[in-house]
């Protein structure tokens, strides 16, 4: 059967959609995470739609609920990447997923959590701010 | 038209990658296409929770320089009722949110509904890009 790995790094589960979800993929999606939650005991929960380009009402409905629940097991759910497109289809339909915490990407996402993503740097110390990584750029 | 048949939740998926797949090649934009396509699911979906599964017809429609999708929804399920309240927001007989029908309803450009009491519901709907 197929499944949508959860992923666990440190006090965060990651959740990346890169499928079609049909009804019951979403439906156990929602038992996984929460499983998850209990298992591994995770504070917080990213769930990525960056690659959803569709997010129909029954996918509205699991995704508001599953952070519910995960409220109720003291986990913060935050929803990261979603299209413009997709925002603005369920806005029309009257969908405003009150309650859910979003950010612009994964990245975003950890840092409202309270996670910075650092560089390591080569002696073994975490550089507190990001790197700037130079663009590589075949063409200079 | 083509057809596609709606039995169960992976003909929802079918026929939503269909609506986008034909709105992509149509070159509708984006955000048409999203419409379209989650529009086609709310539909879909409909077709085999309420009326027993059915089908889907769709065909591309062209009006001078304007292009645009037609999809056709068809089940054999019970009808519905009473269709001013199920055309509102937040009503669901069967405790989905009741945003599927209205809210498909908002993301197209014409949308027609006929029930007939033990006969089944046909939803035809047009979006133009």
């Amino acid at each position: 059967m197929q499944s949508i790995p959860v992923l666990k790094i440190g006090p965060v589960l990651l959740v990346s959609i890169q499928t079609e979800l049909h009804d019951s993929l979403a439906v156990n999606l929602q038992d996984t995470i929460l499983y998850k939650i209990r298992d591994t005991r995770a504070r917080a929960v990213l769930i990525d739609i960056t690659a959803m380009e569709i997010v129909d009402s029954f996918i509205a409905r699991i995704l508001s609920e599953t952070t519910q629940m995960a409220s109720v097991m003291d986990a913060r759910v935050v929803l990261v990447g979603m299209r413009p497109a997709v925002t603005m289809t369920l806005v029309d339909m009257g969908m405003t997923l009150p309650g859910i915490d979003t950010a612009i990407n994964i990245e975003a996402g950890l840092f409202k959590l309270g996670y910075e993503l650092c560089a390591i740097r080569q002696d073994g110390h975490a550089v507190r701010e990001p790197a700037l990584m130079e663009t590589v750029d075949g063409q200079d | 038209m083509d057809k596609i048949e709606i039995r169960d939740e992976h003909d929802v998926v079918l026929a939503r990658t269909a609506a986008r797949d034909v709105a992509g090649a149509q070159g509708f934009s984006v955000m048409a296409k999203t419409r379209i396509a989650t529009a086609v699911s709310e539909l879909a979906r409909n077709v085999f929770l309420h009326g027993d599964g059915g089908y889907m017809e769709y065909e591309v429609l062209r009006e001078g320089n304007k292009i645009g999708i037609h999809c056709r929804f068809v089940d054999q399920g019970p009808g519905i009722p009473n269709i001013e309240q199920a055309m509102q927001d937040g009503f669901s007989s069967i405790a989905t949110l009741g945003h599927g029908l209205p809210g498909a309803r908002r993301l197209v450009d014409d949308f027609k509904i006929h029930s007939e009491p033990g006969r089944g519901v046909r939803v035809e709907i047009i979006k133009w890009n």
